[in-house]
């Protein structure tokens, strides 16, 4: 377990639907739909997620297929599969993910350019 | 192994189906069918048709219960909605209110 409460959607589990919250969510199941989170959420390398993602940070070693929307930070690791479109500030591809769609980094841009 | 937690900030809306033991401390909207256990604990708040093996209840559900093997009220479970399944357990101090079968 990471710091405080951290739910778990286990690799036997299929959700279809909306899921929303506050706390740190681990996904190594599956979930089509949309995710609404002010926090962490984890798509570990079993995990399958085919949904709007609109979270506080997001790390994904497994597959994702949707567009994401995160306030922080979004981290594509080695092994992980990810299509779709991201809107974040922040933005880590390993080697050896696999990306395909694109990246808007919402940064402000300097005076007159 | 590691369960399915459904931890108390969480919402979800839709339908969970899964193949593991479900625990749910949040709130869940819609349907759930497992093929295992779930259990809704204390401050879980499920409003969803569930089919499941076993189903213990200490939270809140409406709804109805299917279960194949066995259906327990823990004392401060609260209930509404009717309960199907070969075996069912009302503890002291759980209020229920909904229709009991046990001839599965």
């Amino acid at each position: 377990m990471t710091s405080g409460e951290s739910g778990v959607i286990g690799r036997g589990i299929t959700i279809r639907g909306n899921v929303s919250g506050t706390e740190p969510l681990i996904i190594e199941g599956a979930i089509e739909g949309a995710i609404s989170l002010e926090s962490h959420l984890t798509i570990e390398s079993s995990g399958k997620v085919a949904a709007e993602v609109e979270v506080e940070t997001l790390t994904v070693n497994g597959t994702l297929e949707g567009n994401i929307r995160a306030r922080q930070m979004v981290a594509i690791h080695a092994g992980a599969s990810v299509v779709g479109t991201i809107a974040v500030p922040r933005v880590v591809i390993d080697e050896g993910a696999v990306f395909k769609g694109s990246i808007e980094m919402d940064f402000e841009l300097p005076e007159g350019v | 192994m590691a369960n399915t937690v459904i931890g108390a900030s969480i919402v979800i809306d839709g339908e969970i189906s899964g193949e593991e033991d479900l625990i749910v401390r949040g709130t869940v909207k819609g349907r759930i069918t497992l093929r295992e256990n779930l259990s809704v604990e204390q401050g879980g708040v499920v409003e969803a048709d569930i089919e499941t093996q076993n189903a213990t209840v200490s939270g809140q559900v409406t709804g109805n219960i299917m279960a194949s093997e066995r259906v327990e009220i823990s004392a401060g479970g609260k209930m509404v909605g009717d309960l199907k399944a070969p075996r069912i357990l009302i503890a002291d101090g759980a209020t229920f209110k909904g229709n009991v079968d046990m001839d599965v």
